[in-house]
């Protein structure tokens, strides 16, 4: 019965291991990502994508209140693969 | 690997097939005897509906569950998150240790009798069962460990994010009354 237990035991261990390890590792920054999908999308420079881009959430924050930013970029991302489309 | 196969039950309107090669692994995983078998194809069978109740549960469709020689496996359709992918994967597994564990409570309290414990079901059911785990849980495809194992590594990413998503929520808190504070400063200037 003790190789079942070792077998139960080392399920357990790896499982939280690899837990902790996603827990320790720094998830992707999903506001930069975003980001530089809309510089690329919209074909400008660094910093005039970034200018475009706060003027554009700014509109939207007016049109929608109340959402996060994460929401305005991915909106806007969205928007423009489908312009692309 | 529909052809040589036969319909043999329908679980949630999901067919269950058995296929012609299922003899063949029956043979080679438990031998000859009719409750070796009859517990291999138990456990296949628990472990592949174990995939189609995840799948049921994170919103897929199950469209087939299949016994054959090398063990079974669960088809389904569906556009799932990478985390309920993992799951599905874990689906199986999960169904065994639920078997697995019952059968331990039982035996640590005394409740299986001391011959049933020398006999072949009890043996396939902790044994066979849990070298069905483990070898199910080894990270290369086509088994199971090699999607499953993405599961804690996502929830733990999951956990930070959900951690850094109020850490922002505060943030974005703090912004609003700055921003309101700002206008009332305008106004009080204009």
């Amino acid at each position: 019965m003790s190789s079942v237990f070792v077998l139960l035991a080392v399920i357990t261990i790896t499982f939280t291991a690899v837990f902790v390890v996603g827990f320790a590792r720094k998830p992707p920054d999903r506001v930069k990502q975003l980001k530089a999908r809309f510089a690329k999308l919209s074909r400008h420079a660094r910093g005039r994508a970034d200018a475009e881009l706060m003027e554009r959430v700014e509109a939207l924050s007016e049109r929608f209140p109340g959402k996060s930013y994460v929401w305005y970029l991915e909106w806007l991302v969205t928007d423009l693969e489908r312009a692309k489309r | 690997m529909k052809s040589w196969s036969v319909q043999v039950a329908k679980w949630r309107g999901v067919p269950i097939r058995l296929h012609a090669s299922t003899p063949v692994g029956l043979l080679l995983f438990a031998g000859t005897s009719p409750i070796g078998w009859a517990a291999f194809l138990g456990l296949i069978l628990l472990h592949e509906l174990g995939h189609a109740a995840v799948v049921l549960a994170v919103g897929g469709r199950p469209t087939e569950v299949m016994l054959h020689g090398f063990g079974g496996h669960c088809a389904w359709s569906g556009d799932v998150t990478p985390i309920a992918r993992a799951a599905i994967a874990w689906g199986g597994v999960a169904a065994q240790l639920v078997l697995l564990m019952g059968a331990l409570t039982f035996w640590a309290f005394d409740l299986v009798p001391l011959e049933f414990q020398y006999s072949e079901l009890w043996y396939r059911l902790v044994f066979s069962n849990a070298w069905l785990i483990g070898l199910n849980l080894v990270p290369i495809s086509p088994l199971d460990g090699a999607e499953a194992w993405s599961l804690p590594y996502l929830l733990g990413q999951r956990a930070r994010r959900g951690r850094a998503v109020s850490s922002s929520v505060t943030e974005a808190e703090a912004r609003a009354v700055a921003a309101r504070l700002l206008n009332d400063a305008r106004r009080g200037d204009e």
